[in-house]
């Protein structure tokens, strides 16, 4: 009897299409001047699976020439050949050629019998004539240290300092700073000896700490740090002697303190995100459905408002019991907090599955435009959440291909402005308190801001005799249908650009700045949300109604003394921040209410930005700082000017979620009426 | 009140069909039962900018946000009051985009009524208007005459206003 | 010993108390220098706000001692169920309070809307 093999095609095909991912990864990173073993090992094991499953299920073409490619880097592999560049070049067409032929045979189209014949070919001729290119002698095997280079160990770092530490004149801060920089670093502050304000001496050192610090540098590099302040506190360093998974950026949980004594100081261990090896079996991950994940998510966001119920009731009850209520909630808020974010880490995903792709592009880019380009990617283990990672991709792409395209010069430009001939690019990702930044950086010519001005008034965007600092040069940029280039190369320029990659951007709840120097380079700065299930809201009160303002748009409040406010033209009132004139919007206007305060200085500015402008919003007052869980308005009613959604406060009752760039927008078109 | 069965069509071969009947000032009103998700007290909604006039606001319904309409300031009701014996009625109606909620403000809701769609006449000409257009017809059932609502057409599509329409009035 | 705050401003009822916010602006020097007036400052709030909010524009140079003042703080109102929020986008303050493991502290998000 045989068995029908067909069930398991796909599979094959989707481990297949996975492996030639993380060999093409392998490839880029590969230094034909001194390769890295383990690097080609993980090439060999990729193209010797492919071929047995291609053996398996009969495909006959595949199985011949990844067998061509087993042989090539068997003899890579054992050093018979050395690395060259030439190699590296035909390993990566044969990525290609493998992927053409995998999805020809997916999808039962014909291969490209001709493109494939003539790689092979050239294959074969390396391997035949690997005569005197036998590689230098092996110099990675000896282990002469316990922990060879490049082995993550975590260390567990106690310090707790003697009262007299600050007087002493260490901060703690330097210390932790350059722990930080040798690798991912986790801090727990104990807060059980600290006092009430009224009661602390300011000047004595209360706290201690636990760190967590995932590695590969030597003990002694780590105890060097803390050389200086061995003498005013009691450390202890040591190796916690598990067996690590891939590393993860430091500042990706923000460890909640004890803020009442309990008995144990609270750690937190990182959900392992799924090891992106080849091999899938070995790698310790499960693959879940995201409906699976997404109702996960709901369920936890329904948590946080039936907690904030419970604080809210527990607010209202006194009693001797009160107390004890109030302390368990609190309890239960940082449990709250801690399920809250490993279940949206489980939808997290490191942002190197969308960087990945760019060191190929910029390679291929750069030489399709006859620009040299040098890729630089730091932080691609910073995490961000799956459907944000799915949509960041095309508006980095098109702001890298901008770059390549506009912003790095040809090295004849570049040598003769006494620039390095190469360009550099680099991409960073981070989390800074909250967000995440994106950075796509070059050191190419900047943006040319006579060109852009020039256009925009062409366009009739700005008018002839308006005068525009740097800064609104640069937002122009990102107004639609703007575009600079002369010639429309079909790689940019084509006039969709920056105001999509701006629109694409705050749709996911971030905002994109740009900031350049004429010569020197530009840089574009993205930032997002962690989630975007739960706001970090700000809320307010307008009349007798309650706002939620995301964390993410707002810049400050103020109280305005009435001299600050300037009325100009027909009503508009406008006051000085930071240098710049802003518009105010009386918010219980616009929703139609009444306002408690009427007179400005009697409420609360709260400046806001979104799409490339800032605004001053009058509200009531600030009344509080909350996560919020964002409930669609959409589904049951629809779009409401001014409004992104909605969402159920601790009292049961609905609160709006402003939308500050659509506020904004709306500002900017009653101005230009 | 139980929820029935989740079949949002009416019958419409003759057999007999279920009907909640509520009343609005003077007159009684029908809908069918199947559109029918619960019946509630009244509680304060939150509202919302630029709705029109008979859309009170939203309110959380176990976690979702559902919209409020005043049927009887949609009925021409220059005077409604809002006390502990108002009632919402929450139904739920398939759109384009999928089932949505909405809950409706009625003075009172009557008993359920088994109507057959051959007694049902066709409403007289009562001029144009959203709310002529949402009456399927007529029925009298033990002397009451009850006016046929559908549902689908109660609560429109002008309740999605675009920021494109909507003149933001700043300071 | 200051009584149990109620914090919460009820939205939807006819007449409420007004909240009363405090604003505290730090001085550009918050550093251990200083530290011993600006604990005085801290204390000397009265005790029927709602909301605190520290204004952190004018701070040129902070230290750790500071953070843990603040840390103590911002700890303090969250037991009273005062809102404590900030004022001043200052990223090299939320840096080292990430580094200090003292992030979630200052945040003090009083449990109530």
């Amino acid at each position: 009897m045989t068995i029908d093999l067909t069930q398991f095609h796909d599979a094959f095909f989707d481990e297949s299409f996975e492996a030639l991912d993380s060999m093409e990864s392998a490839l880029l990173k590969l230094d034909a001047g001194s390769p890295d073993a383990e690097a080609i090992n993980t090439i060999f094991r990729v193209a010797h699976s492919i071929k047995g499953g291609a053996a398996t299920f009969g495909f006959a073409e595949i199985t011949s020439f990844t067998h061509s490619l087993e042989t090539l880097l068997e003899e890579l592999r054992s050093k018979r050949i050395a690395v060259s560049q030439r190699i590296c070049d035909q390993l990566l067409k044969s990525v290609d050629v493998l992927r053409s032929m995998l999805g020809a045979t997916k999808t039962k189209q014909p291969i490209d019998a001709q493109a494939v014949a003539d790689l092979q070919f050239e294959i074969e001729l390396i391997i035949v004539h690997r005569a005197g290119s036998a590689a230098a002698p092996d110099e990675s095997s000896a282990a002469s240290s316990a922990e060879p280079p490049g082995r993550l160990v975590e260390w567990l770092i106690e310090l707790r300092p003697g009262p007299e530490f600050f007087e002493r004149g260490t901060d703690p801060v330097r210390i932790f700073r350059e722990l930080a920089v040798l690798g991912n670093l986790l801090v727990t502050a104990h807060l059980e000896a600290l006092p009430s304000c009224e009661e602390m001496q300011p000047r004595r050192c209360y706290l201690s700490w636990s760190l967590s610090l995932v590695s590969d540098v030597p003990e002694s590099t780590i105890r060097e740090i803390f050389e200086w302040v061995n003498a005013d506190c009691e450390l202890s360093v040591k190796a916690s002697g598990s067996t690590l998974p891939p590393p993860r950026s430091a500042e990706s949980v923000p460890v909640p303190a004890a803020a009442v004594p309990v008995a144990a100081a609270p750690s937190v261990e990182p959900v392992a995100p799924a090891a992106q090896s080849a091999n899938a079996a070995d790698s310790g991950s499960i693959r879940v459905g995201v409906e699976k994940i997404d109702e996960l998510i709901n369920t936890v966001g329904e948590l946080v408002i039936t907690h904030a119920m419970l604080g809210q009731i527990s607010h209202a009850i006194a009693g001797p019991a009160s107390e004890a209520l109030r302390t368990a909630i609190q309890q239960l808020e940082r449990n709250m907090r801690q399920l809250q974010e490993s279940v949206m880490r489980v939808r997290m995903l490191p942002i190197s599955a969308v960087f990945s792709r760019f060191p190929r592009m910029v390679r291929d880019l750069g030489q399709r435009l006859g620009k040299q380009v040098e890729l630089k990617i730091t932080g691609e283990t910073t995490e961000l959440d799956k459907t944000v990672l799915e949509k960041i991709g095309d508006p980095l792409v098109h702001l890298v291909r901008n770059c390549i395209d506009h912003g790095i010069e040809s090295s004849s430009i570049r040598a003769a402005a006494g620039k390095p001939p190469v360009g550099t690019l680099h991409m960073n990702a981070s989390h800074r308190g909250g967000s995440i930044c994106i950075e796509v950086r070059d050191d190419g010519a900047g943006l040319d801001c006579d060109r852009i001005l020039a256009k925009a008034r062409a366009a009739g965007l700005v008018g002839a005799n308006d005068n525009l600092t740097a800064e609104e040069i640069h937002e122009l940029i990102f107004l639609p249908g703007f575009t600079t280039a002369e010639i429309t190369t079909d790689v940019s320029g084509r006039g969709v650009g920056m105001d999509v990659v701006r629109r694409n951007v705050s749709d996911l709840g971030g905002k994109i700045e740009v900031q350049s120097e004429p010569g020197r380079g530009a840089l574009f700065l993205i930032t997002l949300p962690l989630t975007l299930a739960i706001v970090d809201g700000l809320s307010v009160a307008v009349g007798d109604q309650t706002y939620i303002l995301p964390m993410m748009s707002t810049i400050e409040s103020l109280r305005l003394s009435p001299t600050q406010v300037t009325t100009i033209v027909d009503g508009r009132e406008v006051f000085a921040f930071r240098n710049e004139y802003l518009p105010i919007i009386r918010l219980y206007r616009f929703f139609g209410l009444t306002s408690r305060a009427r007179a400005l200085h009697e409420g609360l500015v709260v400046v806001v930005e979104g799409a490339g402008r800032r605004i001053g919003l009058f509200v009531d007052d600030l009344l509080g700082q909350q996560q919020v869980v964002i409930k669609s308005l959409e589904t049951n009613y629809g779009h409401v000017a001014g409004i992104a959604a909605a969402t159920i406060l601790g009292d049961g009752s609905v609160a709006l979620i402003l939308d500050v760039p659509d506020l904004i927008r709306g500002a900017s078109r009653r101005e230009a009426a | 009140m139980n929820r029935p069965s989740t079949d949002l069509t009416p019958s419409a071969r003759g057999a007999v069909s279920q009907v909640l009947t509520f009343v609005i000032g003077d007159v009684t009103y029908g809908i069918d039962i199947p559109c029918v998700q619960e019946i509630r007290g009244w509680t304060a909604v939150t509202k919302l900018p630029q709705a029109p006039a008979d859309i009170l606001g939203v309110l959380n319904l176990r976690g979702a946000i559902v919209p409020v309409l005043d049927l009887r300031l949609k009925f021409g009701s220059n005077e409604v009051q809002y006390t502990p014996v108002t009632v919402i009625v929450v139904v739920s109606v398939m759109s384009a985009t999928g089932p949505r909620e909405f809950g409706m403000v009625v003075d009172g809701v009557s008993d359920v009524i088994d109507i057959v769609p051959q007694d049902v006449k066709p409403a007289p000409d009562l001029g144009s208007g959203a709310s002529a257009a949402c009456i399927r017809g007529l029925i009298t059932v033990a002397e009451r005459m009850v006016v046929l609502l559908d549902v689908n057409l109660l609560i429109g599509r002008e309740a999605s206003a675009t920021a494109t329409d909507t003149d933001i009035q700043a300071a | 010993m200051k009584p149990a705050r109620k914090t919460v401003r009820r939205v939807r009822k006819a007449s409420q108390p007004a909240a009363r916010s405090e604003v505290i602006a730090l001085p550009a020097d918050c550093t251990l220098r200083n530290i011993n007036a600006l604990r005085e400052r801290l204390c000397a709030v009265p005790a029927d706000v709602t909301n605190i909010t520290l204004d952190l524009r004018q701070m040129e140079r902070f230290d750790t001692a500071t953070l843990q003042l603040v840390a103590a703080f911002a700890r303090d109102q969250v037991r009273r169920g005062i809102n404590l929020l900030t004022c001043g986008n200052r990223p090299v303050w939320d840096e080292a309070a990430e580094l200090l493991g003292l992030s979630a502290t200052l945040a003090a998000r009083a449990p109530t809307p």
